[in-house]
């Protein structure tokens, strides 16, 4: 359904160009959630950007290959992807979104507003399918007539998840759509997803930096480091059978409630995008360096459904 | 048998909001909570937001002050001193905060963040404070110390400007430390080394530590004991690993059933929480805070709050299911 190929998206600043997105490449089939996960500043939050064409303005070059149902969206010119593709086939739910509801306007009609707007609607058609939504996301019908304040945390998140659906998308972006909520809340809110997921055939591209959160939802994962996707997979075979050595740590790095394992950690610090350092990018923290690490990029190596960028697995 | 370093009886602490047609009303962020903490332990305070948690840690150190309640720190009442009486409790007790970006001033080198104490309470000739200062970054692995001394903190890491902070904390030997969400604001590669830091130097200085966080998970790396707060009381107190594996408040119970570990099988399954909020520090629900969300609910839970009381040895509720 999805298809994006070398996929690239750089920042010009004042330091330099800062490689934010750097020749990503997956495919999303219909129905399907890819967790996108990595630490803060490794590339995802402009990966879904990218796609969603939400360029700031200092961009230094966007350039890759962005295929929805076979047609190449990078093609289109910005008004003809807004006017088509952005909110109708693919939404996005971004992060911290639920502080920025407006305080001032009922949220039906917030949720309602692109329905009016661009579709035509009138108040009272609009505010019946908000109905419909609201339910889906299991929000009493009478919340259309509330102001943002007051609501809840969680109730402000499943308005924001409402206005993703309302023009009806099959591919929803959700970047850390839980992240500044209550762990109970958080553990409801992915129920609800999970349901959403099932009932609408929903294919979500899923950011976080949480790996219990990801195995919640994920069918597939994309696992980045420094703006490239460093290993990508099966959710079985990222969880239980990692072998890219990032991957690997990041995910002996997570504390488990129910059974006792000893930690580790990543000694160093994430790669500047800046100046990235030469050679695979994990370099200078991998336990498993070798002389050529240091010297050339990794290519990709497919192993089955699993796609790895490290020298360990590459074939003489 | 060991010291109890700091001791809380019934504490609370309420912060006024507005008068209501001459009704003073308050948030009550804690209410009624009373704990020990002996030498050279570490014990997790684990809740939700707006459970009370920081401002429990916070009156603890009298950066607050209590409503009601006593603070007694090495057998001696400091409730009612005032500043002046408070400063050596400022050299024995020290805090470290969530967010490294804003608890450094951006305009001070790290040597001088961590000499600004020092300075403070008049500590040493300058010649030894630089050799404390040494010290401490050697502690928390800020080396080679020529390489950081001099740098600002918009120069590190998150990772690094907490260890910056956690050497502040220590650099005044202080035998009571809170440490408010030490390691939530920073990436998951660098969280578990700065959890293993904190834990070898409490070890290593026999620090009684207050740790406060949301993340149960974290908590048995760092703490033996935990206690959970729902709605400024505590609900449930005991051993880390047994109130994990036996959850006996409803909320306990919800909160550790809410947290998935990384199993591709999670996909699968809907997980059993509860639906609703936590309470209104305003206006909390009567009777036991927990009511409106529990499963188990019956009429003496709305009339009366039940009180903490030990159910088995060293394991602590508050809830009428056990009574």
């Amino acid at each position: 359904m999805l298809n994006v190929e070398n996929l690239i998206l750089h920042y010009q600043t004042r330091r330099g160009i800062v490689r934010a997105v750097d020749g990503v490449s997956f495919t999303i089939v219909k129905g399907e959630t890819m967790a996108l996960v990595g630490e803060s500043g490794c590339g995802k939050s402009s990966t879904a950007n990218a796609i969603m064409r939400l360029l700031p303005r200092n961009v230094a070059s966007f350039s890759g290959k962005v295929e929805l149902e076979g047609e190449d969206l990078m093609k289109l010119q910005d008004r003809e992807f807004s006017r088509r593709i952005a909110w109708k086939r693919i939404s996005m739910v971004f992060q911290g979104a639920m502080n920025s509801l407006n305080p001032v306007l009922r949220v039906g009609y917030q949720v309602a507003e692109p329905l009016i707007i661009h579709e035509g609607f009138d108040m009272r058609h609009a505010l019946k399918k908000v109905m419909e939504v609201m339910e889906l996301v299991r929000l009493p019908s009478s919340i259309v007539d509330r102001y943002p304040h007051e609501l809840s945390g969680g109730m402000k998140q499943r308005v924001v998840i409402a206005m993703a659906l309302i023009m009806g998308p099959s591919l929803v972006i959700l970047d850390e759509p839980t992240s500044a909520l209550d762990v109970i809340t958080q553990a409801n809110i992915m129920n609800t997803l999970k349901d959403l997921k099932k009932s609408l055939g929903l294919a979500y591209i899923f950011i976080t930096h949480d790996l219990d959160l990801a195995s919640e939802l994920a069918d597939k994962v994309a696992v980045m480091y420094g703006g490239k996707i460093v290993e990508l997979g099966k959710a079985e075979d990222i969880f239980e059978d990692p072998r890219h050595p990032y991957t690997e740590r990041l995910i002996a790095s997570v504390p488990t409630l129910r059974t006792d394992r000893k930690l580790e950690f990543i000694p160093g610090a994430p790669p500047d995008l800046i100046n990235p350092p030469t050679g695979c990018l994990f370099h200078p923290r991998c336990p498993f360096i070798h002389e050529i690490c240091k010297k050339k990029p990794p290519a990709p190596v497919e192993e089955g459904e699993r796609r790895i960028l490290c020298w360990l697995y590459a074939r003489s | 048998m060991t010291e109890t370093v700091l001791s809380v009886k019934e504490l609370r602490t309420w912060f006024p909001v507005r008068r209501f047609f001459g009704k003073s009303l308050y948030v009550k962020a804690v209410d009624g909570v009373s704990l020990n903490i002996d030498a050279g332990e570490a014990l997790a305070i684990v809740g939700e937001s707006g459970s009370g948690k920081t401002t429990l840690g916070k009156t603890c150190l009298m950066l607050v002050r209590p409503y009601s309640g006593r603070i007694i720190y090495r057998g001696k009442d400091i409730t009612d001193l005032n500043s002046n009486d408070l400063l050596w409790y400022r050299k024995e007790a020290q805090i470290i905060y969530q967010d490294p970006f804003s608890s450094l001033s951006p305009f001070f080198t790290i040597r001088r963040i961590l000499e600004e104490p020092l300075i403070i309470h008049k500590i040493a000739s300058a010649d030894e404070r630089l050799a404390m200062i040494e010290r401490a970054m050697e502690d928390v692995r800020l080396t080679p110390i020529e390489e950081f001394s001099d740098k600002y903190p918009h120069m590190l890491s998150g990772g690094q400007r907490q260890r910056v902070a956690i050497a502040r904390a220590l650099i005044m030997k202080p035998k009571f430390v809170v440490a408010d969400e030490p390691v939530s604001m920073l990436d998951a590669s660098v969280r578990v080394e700065i959890l293993y830091l904190l834990r070898q130097l409490q070890e290593k200085y026999g620090i009684s530590f207050m740790y406060i966080t949301h993340d149960v998970a974290t908590v048995k790396y760092f703490s033996e004991r935990i206690a959970i707060m729902y709605g400024g009381k505590v609900v449930e107190q005991g051993p880390i690993r047994e109130v994990i594996k036996e959850p006996l408040h409803p909320y306990t119970q919800a909160l550790i059933d809410a947290i998935p570990d990384p199993d591709p099988k999670n996909r699968f399954n809907i997980r059993k929480v509860p639906a609703g909020e936590a309470p209104d520090p305003i206006n909390p629900p009567t009777g036991c805070r927990y009511n409106p969300r529990c499963p188990w609910v019956k009429d003496r839970c709305i009339k009366e709050g039940p009180k903490l009381f030990e159910v088995e040895a060293k394991r602590e509720v508050a809830c009428f299911l056990y009574t």
